[in-house]
């Protein structure tokens, strides 16, 4: 028996920054007619099939999939703006591609404080008939929640003992971590925490590892100087940052199921971080509300012959 | 060298924290479980509750003979905790399950998983919060209704006399 190449499945995270999880919203009407265009552009030259989205709202994504012009597409919306928790993650989920199966949501709560740890969905492929979760993550920024508070590292640990216990109702091997985290990828919270590791043939051998295809994306993207109309240096970008203004917060990250080269396989190749020239411009921008780079991820589907 | 002296001392200090923290769950259960008790005037109990883990049947349990096998030599079931309740005054006084319940031999995190959700709690207030939430949603309110509204034990003449 052999495994043959069915079709892509291709995945974007994108912090929008419009409805961030505090009372009081900023964006204008023309930040959220930037992320619709943006939202239009990354599809058209992408072509992807989820797209996961942070700091929205209901009216946002109303807005979004109808500027996509895409009857095809439906929406998980996983955003509560009517509680003190205010979630603001979402999928937009191409149908035929994926069919929604369930979702769950995962939260830590300390005293009155309540951080969601994620948002489980789970997906079939239409082609080739597979089951997976997709973990969608908006972690808390560490003005909130500061970078070596231990809850960072309960975060990790939560997500990690989430997933085992899927994995022991039954839950199907491959899942995909994605988000904004606001830890890089090597922040104790998700590389020894969550286990989520640099070392591809670690993951492959032992299913307790994640794979993070991220770690590459810690530094600088192009070698010389002459490339600054261009380069960044992660996906997130802060001006007053001490050591650094970028950071890796956006990251994709696989089961170690992906690595065995059965039915759903990661693309490695395909696994960057996305440069819209105009949204690079306005990261840059002080005066603007835009501060996250968009992520992309690629798995192949894979059917038995 | 290891030092062993100082990990029984870590250790013992583990043990007073593990200790308060399980009572500080037995408390807030409590707690909650007098306040329903209350305002149902006795026609809810809320306790923690095990219950059989559902067997999955595998292709070995079509096999012929095995299935008598199984009869004959029984594995003891497996249990899980759960949050549950009963109308106790009601003729079917059996528990029913409202939310999953686990927690660790340190007290926290403990979690609770019921209709789409997964709430680990933290602390002692963390949990009576989600305890809270919990009641509060349509998910147990269904359940806690239709448990408040079975029909009742007849009264008997020894009880009245009691």
């Amino acid at each position: 028996m052999t495994w043959t190449y069915a079709a892509p499945l291709i995945l974007v995270w994108w912090n929008t920054s419009l409805s961030p999880p505090v009372p009081k919203r900023k964006a204008s009407e023309a930040d959220l007619a930037f992320v619709v265009k943006q939202v239009r552009e990354i599809y058209e030259q992408t072509g992807f099939d989820i797209l996961a989205l942070g700091e929205v709202c209901s009216d946002d994504l109303a807005a979004i999939v109808e500027g996509m012009g895409a009857k095809h597409f439906s929406v998980h919306d996983a955003t509560d703006r009517t509680s003190r928790r205010m979630f603001d993650t979402a999928v937009i989920y191409d149908t035929r591609k994926v069919e929604f199966r369930s979702n769950r949501s995962v939260a830590d709560t300390y005293g009155r404080k309540t951080l969601k740890t994620g948002e489980v969905v789970t997906f079939r492929t239409v082609q080739t008939d597979d089951l997976f979760q997709l973990v969608v993550s908006h972690w808390p920024s560490r003005i909130t929640v500061p970078e070596f508070d231990a809850s960072r590292a309960e975060l990790g640990t939560a997500l990690r003992r989430s997933i085992e216990s899927m994995q022991d109702e039954g839950a199907a091997p491959y899942t995909i971590l994605l988000g904004d985290y606001n830890d890089e990828p090597f922040s104790r919270s998700l590389a020894d925490h969550l286990l989520a590791t640099r070392d591809r043939a670690l993951a492959r051998r032992d299913g307790r590892y994640f794979y993070n295809p991220f770690w590459k994306s810690i530094g600088e993207s192009h070698d010389g100087p002459e490339d600054h109309e261009s380069g960044i240096c992660g996906t997130h970008f802060y001006p007053n940052g001490n050591s650094s203004r970028w950071f890796t917060y956006d990251q994709i990250i696989f089961s170690s199921e992906f690595l065995s080269g059965k039915a759903m396989s990661l693309n490695e190749q395909l696994c960057t971080i996305l440069v819209p020239p105009t949204l690079r411009s306005k990261l840059l921008a002080r005066r603007e509300i835009f501060d996250h780079l968009p992520v992309l991820g690629t798995v192949e589907l894979r059917s038995k012959t | 060298m290891t030092d062993f002296a100082d990990a029984f001392n870590r250790g013992q200090e583990a043990a007073v924290r593990a200790t308060q923290a399980r009572a500080e769950v037995d408390e807030v259960f409590a707690n909650a479980a007098k306040e329903l008790f209350d305002v149902t005037d006795g026609k809810l109990e809320l306790a923690r509750q095990r219950f059989k883990i559902p067997v999955k049947r595998t292709l070995a349990d079509l096999v012929a003979g095995s299935a008598m096998k199984a009869l004959l030599d029984p594995i003891p079931a497996e249990t899980e905790p759960w949050l549950a309740a009963r109308n106790p005054k009601a003729i079917d006084a059996e528990w029913i399950k409202l939310a999953k319940f686990e927690r660790p031999q340190e007290g926290y995190p403990c979690l609770l998983r019921y209709d789409n959700r997964d709430v680990r709690c933290h602390d002692q207030d963390s949990l009576a919060e989600a305890i809270a939430e919990l009641l509060a949603s349509a998910w147990a309110g269904e359940k806690l209704r239709e448990l408040v509204a079975r029909p009742l034990k007849p009264v008997t003449d020894d009880a009245s006399e009691s």
